[in-house]
Formats: C-alpha cells, sequence, structure tokens
C-alpha cells in the first residue's frame, strides 16, 4: 500500500508491505512526519523552532525530545564537517529574505552551532541570537522516524520518499533515479537495500530549497550534483550538503561515516564516486 | 546497521528529457471515501459556481478557480468529501479532501500524481551535459521509475488548491443556500 500527503513543503509517499494493517501502518508514518514538521519548521511562527529562534538567547527551554536530538545531530554535524554544515546559517537566509524574521532582534550572522547549549536534557539554549533552519536535516530525520513507526506497525519493507530524501528497508532492492536540474530528466543511479539517499544541487536555484551556503564562511559554491547513499536518512541529507560544499574533499568525512557519493561536477559535467563503497 | 547500495556511473541520460514523464495512482475516488469517512454513505452533491461566488473565492483564497463545477460529496455524517486537482508547472496531482460539517480540513490524500517535463524543456549547461545523447534505456513509465531523489517537488500548488476549497466552503456551504 502506497499514499502521499503534502508535508515538510514538499509531497512526501509512504510505502508499506506486509503490515497486518496497512493503512495504520501508513497513518503512524505520517504521524511521526507531521510531528516533526510541527516541530521543526521555520515557517510556522508556532514551531518549537521558531519559539526558539525568539527566545532560546535569553533562557533555555524545554523542547521535545526530538526536537533536542536533532540539535545534538546538527551539533555533531556541525562539529565532523569543521562548520561546514551549520544550521545557524538560517540568520543569513534571514539577512538576504529567504526565511521570515521572527521579530524583535535580527538574529548574528556571526553566530554558529557551536554557540548551541545543550547540556541539560531535553533542554535548548542559545549563547548568541541565532536563527537556527533545520532545513538541511530535519527532513532526513523525519524519514528515519516514520521507517521506525513503519516498523513498529509491523511492515516488513517499504520505502518512504520526502520530496528526494528516501529510504527503503527490508527485503526489497530498490533501484533510485536522480531527476536532474533544469530539465527535470531522469537519470537512474543505483539500487539501495536497507540504505538511505538524498540529493543536493549546489550552485543553483532549486525552489522550495534554500540555496547551499558553506556554513565556514556564507559562500555559495561551486555548482554540482551530489547525491548521498548512507545506512540512514539523516545521515543522507546532512551529508550530502557538506558534499555540495566541499566536493571530493570531502572523502575521508563520508569513509568515517560509512557513506559514499555520487558527484557531478557542472563545469566538467564528469559524474565521480567517492566515500566507503558498500555492498 | 549497515545500509547496502550499489551506484551507477551515469553515462547517458535515461530518456531525453522532452520525454520524460512519471505517474503513480494512490487511491481510486471510492477508496479514498471509504477510507476518510469509514461506515458513512455519500450523496453526490456537486456544485456549479456562479459568477459572484466564483469571484468571492478568487479574491479571499488569492487563487484562480480553474473550473466552475465542483465535485463534492456530502456524507452521512455531515462532513464535505471533495475530489479536484492542482497544476503546477510541471506537475498535475488529483488529490481528496475531506471536511468536517464545520469546514475543517479532516484530511487530505494524493490520490494521483503525474509529471511531465515536454513543452517545459529549457536549453541550460546542465541540460547540454546530459541531453542530446539518445536515449540509450528509455524510461519504462510507473513501477521502476518510483524511488525519485532530487529537486524537491513543491506543495505549494497542493497547499492553495486546500485554501481554495476551504474558502468555497465558507462561501457556498457554510453561508450559501445548501
Amino acid at each position: 500500500m502506497e499514499r502521499a500527503r503534502p508535508h515538510l513543503g514538499t509531497l512526501v509517499s509512504v510505502r508499506a508491505d506486509g503490515a497486518p494493517q496497512p493503512a495504520l501502518a501508513i497513518e503512524a508514518a505520517f504521524s511521526a512526519i507531521a510531528r516533526v514538521e510541527r516541530l521543526m519548521s521555520c515557517h510556522d511562527p508556532e514551531s518549537e523552532l521558531s519559539q526558539l529562534n525568539r527566545a532560546a538567547h535569553l533562557r533555555a527551554l524545554t523542547v521535545d525530545s526530538w526536537t533536542w536530538r536533532v540539535f545534538g545531530l546538527a551539533l555533531a554535524f556541525y562539529r565532523i564537517s569543521k562548520g561546514t554544515f551549520d544550521c545557524a546559517i538560517g540568520a543569513r537566509h534571514v539577512a538576504d529574505g529567504r526565511l521570515p524574521s521572527r521579530g524583535g532582534e535580527t538574529p548574528e550572522i556571526e553566530g554558529s552551532s557551536a554557540d548551541i547549549d545543550l547540556s541539560v536534557p531535553n533542554r535548548i539554549r542559545y549563547r548568541r541570537k541565532l536563527y537556527m533552519d533545520l532545513g538541511g536535516i530535519a527532513k532526513g530525520f523525519a524519514v528515519d522516524r516514520a521507517v521506525e513507526a513503519l516498523r513498529r506497525a509491523g511492515a516488513e519493507s517499504g520505502v518512504i520518499n520526502a520530496g528526494g530524501d528516501l529510504r527503503a528497508f527490508g527485503a526489497a532492492t530498490e533501484a533510485v533515479h536522480v531527476r536532474m536540474p533544469c530539465d527535470g530528466g531522469l537519470l537512474a543511479i543505483g539500487e539501495i537495500r536497507e540504505a538511505a539517499v538524498a540529493t543536493s544541487v549546489a550552485g543553483e536555484e532549486t525552489p522550495p530549497d534554500l540555496p547551499i551556503l558553506d556554513g565556514a564562511n556564507g559562500r555559495r559554491p561551486v555548482a554540482r550534483l551530489v547525491s548521498l547513499f548512507a545506512s540512514r536518512c539523516v545521515l543522507a541529507d546532512a551529508l550530502t550538503k557538506v558534499v555540495a560544499v566541499c566536493g571530493e574533499s570531502s572523502a575521508p568525512l563520508l569513509a568515517r561515516c560509512g557513506a559514499e557519493a555520487l558527484l557531478c561536477e557542472r563545469d566538467t559535467g564528469l559524474w565521480t564516486r567517492i566515500g566507503a563503497r558498500a555492498c | 546497521m549497515r545500509g547496502r547500495w550499489t551506484l551507477i556511473i551515469p553515462a547517458a541520460a535515461v530518456a531525453p528529457a522532452s520525454l520524460t514523464a512519471y505517474a503513480v495512482s494512490y487511491l481510486s475516488v471510492e477508496q479514498a471515501q471509504q477510507q476518510m469517512f469509514p461506515g458513512e454513505s455519500l450523496a453526490p452533491a456537486f456544485v456549479n459556481l456562479s459568477d459572484e461566488q466564483l469571484r468571492q473565492i478568487e479574491a479571499r483564497s488569492g487563487v484562480d478557480v480553474r473550473r466552475r463545477e465542483v465535485r463534492l460529496w456530502k456524507t452521512s455524517g455531515g462532513g464535505w468529501f471533495i475530489a479536484d486537482d492542482v497544476v503546477g508547472k510541471h506537475e498535475f496531482i488529483i488529490f481528496a479532501l475531506a471536511l468536517t460539517a464545520e469546514g475543517r480540513v479532516k484530511q487530505l490524500e494524493v490520490l494521483e500524481y503525474r509529471e511531465s517535463y515536454g513543452g517545459q524543456v529549457r536549453e541550460t549547461g546542465w541540460r547540454a551535459q546530459f541531453t542530446g545523447k539518445t536515449a540509450a534505456d528509455p524510461v519504462r513509465l510507473g513501477a521502476d521509475i518510483r524511488n525519485i531523489s532530487g529537486a524537491t517537488l513543491s506543495s505549494k500548488n497542493l497547499t492553495n488548491g486546500v485554501r481554495r476549497l476551504l474558502i468555497f466552503h465558507d462561501v457556498v456551504l457554510r453561508h450559501g443556500t445548501r
């Protein structure tokens, strides 16, 4: 059984096979995705993320355990990417008018994920006035939670695709295609089993996605397309941005994370693969 | 847990972009009705919008009304079921919206999703690299093209379509003669 609904600013499809009650399994998956959306959307002024961006520099706020986990992941990716992956880049998107400012003080462009205090479980405090944008990681996290929900509901296999961040679980091998920017053509890029893929395009405007910026200096990287293969979708989602910025020099990081990337440089049109191979 | 994957270095476009199309059906109208209003009976109550209703809906929703006919059903429990569609730059989405009697969204399901890039193709740097090559391995429509990564699809048109139908409820069903 397969269903699709709009979530996270895109169309999310959920497929579940082998569950005793497939409709309930799919409902549970969509609930998990809706929960992530409710907590972590930048565009919803009532989301926990918006509340944090308004007030967490004034005092520590108590948050849902999922929000706290995503912040922990964001901080971990910030560290292992040496600042390239930085969700605090939201401040620059606000300054450039791509994200809604939430009134009050202007967020500090100099702030970074390093200014986040997660020392108390389920509490978050910003040491500076930050504007965190979890758009580079929340979708992957949502897909992983939805897979958990399907498994709990007894699904033997399935696929979740949140606008191109996708993960397959169970015995089936799934062919994956990538949609090329601009002309929308489809290319076969491989097969996955118990794995996830995410794709990013750097150096081009691909609405509704925000342009990818280097967290270390706020610059736009050179134009390239990256498809990232990893065990979990949150890993694929975050690492695809790092490779989009750093290109082939991110190979050692991918190897450490057990992930592999397929990238195409716009200048040369050449495809390369970097990172850890899994077969 | 360790993921497993096999990568292919793409050598040529699977198909010329102008031929690329993709479609998937999720639910029929009848299946959606049963799922959204289990145990209830639904009676067709199709509406043809008057000029004034159409004008009000467009003004209040900010969305163009492409068709006067609204495919509406009233449920035995007092709710409403609407089958509608939205057209984007590349995509065509048929969806079903379930509303409570008060006009609150109960559920939204995509029934069918289709996209076509024919006629929309622009010559760009990217395109020049990947097309112009012949279709070595034409895309088979359907089952094997289901897991697509990249170029996030916007759900903005669908969101606009839901807003238009909520205003329709307010203008025609709540304040109208029905």
